[in-house]
């Protein structure tokens, strides 16, 4: 089984699980997306943008699964985690698709991965419910086999986990 | 009364977000209302102090804040200046039909405020962004939307909050997936490639 983890804290920690996953640090943050829809027109499948992000969306068509390393922030991912993530949109179609009545994109590959995401960090009841929806949102979005949210007060609870 | 427009839209003024902003701006014609960017975000901190409305405007970006977004909204937080008189709105737009499917992206602007301890006005979710420059506000497709805008501007005016507001596009959602798909085709075309290019697999 493949699994890749994103991730952006802790560089000493999982050099470990190297050998098991492949491993992407969101730290230096990677350049952000501009919105010009060139991996959907002009390269489609892959973004316009070189830097080490530049391969991420088609190693999530390899994956078996995929685990997010976030600190919670406002609800959600924190801002390198999901600048990475802004970046993977080449993963899907621009065509859309209808799925319980709304409006989601066609997926570019067959294969599908399980998300697993582990948010970080004291936040209050309402931020995980927020956080929820949000991992429920991708879920859909990605077209995902599964997908399951944890929560936890420290990073090192979330290694000891995993490792 | 002090406002300020942030254009939370990676594509900046050629955006969705931009030309919202400009229009709420226009309609706000006596406020003193001033549209920031990440460039000027430093004079934004500046006057956070004086502020008494923030208006944010951005599209969706994998079903919440684009990142650079939530980097301006860190910077703003750790200024540490707790302007609890600020009434914070947004403007969330979705390139799909549904205008719900900005949901979380506006919770999480809520829990924002909570965290800067700024207070909660309310946001319009628009959905079917791509088409909001097809049309003069408050005509053709964008008539709901025209008038959600124009309720925004006496709301912001008034520093009053509603619950939020979802406007879909006044045009059928069959039709709307036609034009997306006639579109992304004609635009392979033009960068010299065929239709089925779109659905290459690396």
């Amino acid at each position: 089984m493949k699994q890749m983890i994103l991730y952006d804290i802790g560089e000493d920690v999982f050099p470990m699980m190297k050998q098991e996953s492949l491993l992407f640090h969101a730290l230096p943050t990677v350049k952000d997306c501009v919105g010009c829809f060139s991996c959907w027109i002009k390269t489609p499948g892959s973004c316009c943008i070189k830097d080490r992000c530049n391969d991420f969306t088609k190693e999530l068509s390899t994956i078996d699964k995929l685990i997010i390393i976030s600190p919670i922030t406002y609800g959600g991912y924190s801002r390198n985690i999901k600048a990475v993530l802004d970046r993977s949109i080449g993963y899907l179609l621009p065509y859309f698709r209808t799925f319980h009545k709304e409006t989601h994109h066609q997926m570019r590959y067959d294969k599908q991965f399980a998300m697993h995401v582990y948010f970080y960090g004291p936040c209050e009841q309402d931020e995980k419910e927020v956080a929820k929806q949000l991992v429920d949102a991708n879920a859909l979005n990605l077209n995902t086999r599964e997908h399951h949210v944890h929560f936890y007060n420290d990073v090192n609870d979330v290694y000891e986990v995993l490792l | 009364m002090r406002i300020a427009l942030l254009n939370g839209s990676p594509r900046g003024k050629n955006s969705t977000s931009y030309y919202l902003l400009e229009e709420l701006s226009k309609s706000l014609q006596h406020q003193d209302a001033t549209i920031f960017t990440k460039a000027t975000l430093p004079s934004l901190c500046d006057c956070l102090k004086e502020l008494d409305v923030l208006v944010l405007a951005f599209p969706l970006y994998v079903d919440s804040m684009p990142a650079s977004l939530i980097d301006l909204l860190d910077v703003i937080k750790s200024t540490g200046i707790h302007n609890t008189k600020l009434k914070v709105y947004a403007i969330v737009n979705n390139g799909f039909y549904e205008a719900k499917q900005n949901h979380v992206a506006i919770s999480m602007v809520w829990n924002w405020c909570k965290t800067c301890g700024f207070q909660k006005g309310y946001a319009i979710g628009v959905g079917g962004g791509e088409m909001v420059r097809f049309a003069p506000l408050g005509h053709g497709p964008e008539k709901n939307l025209g008038k959600a805008m124009q309720e925004l501007t006496k709301h912001i005016c008034e520093k009053q909050s509603v619950i939020d507001q979802y406007v879909e596009p006044n045009f059928p959602k069959f039709l709307y997936k036609v034009a997306a798909h006639y579109n992304w085709k004609k635009q392979i075309r033009s960068n010299g490639l065929k239709p089925k290019d779109i659905k290459r697999k690396l």
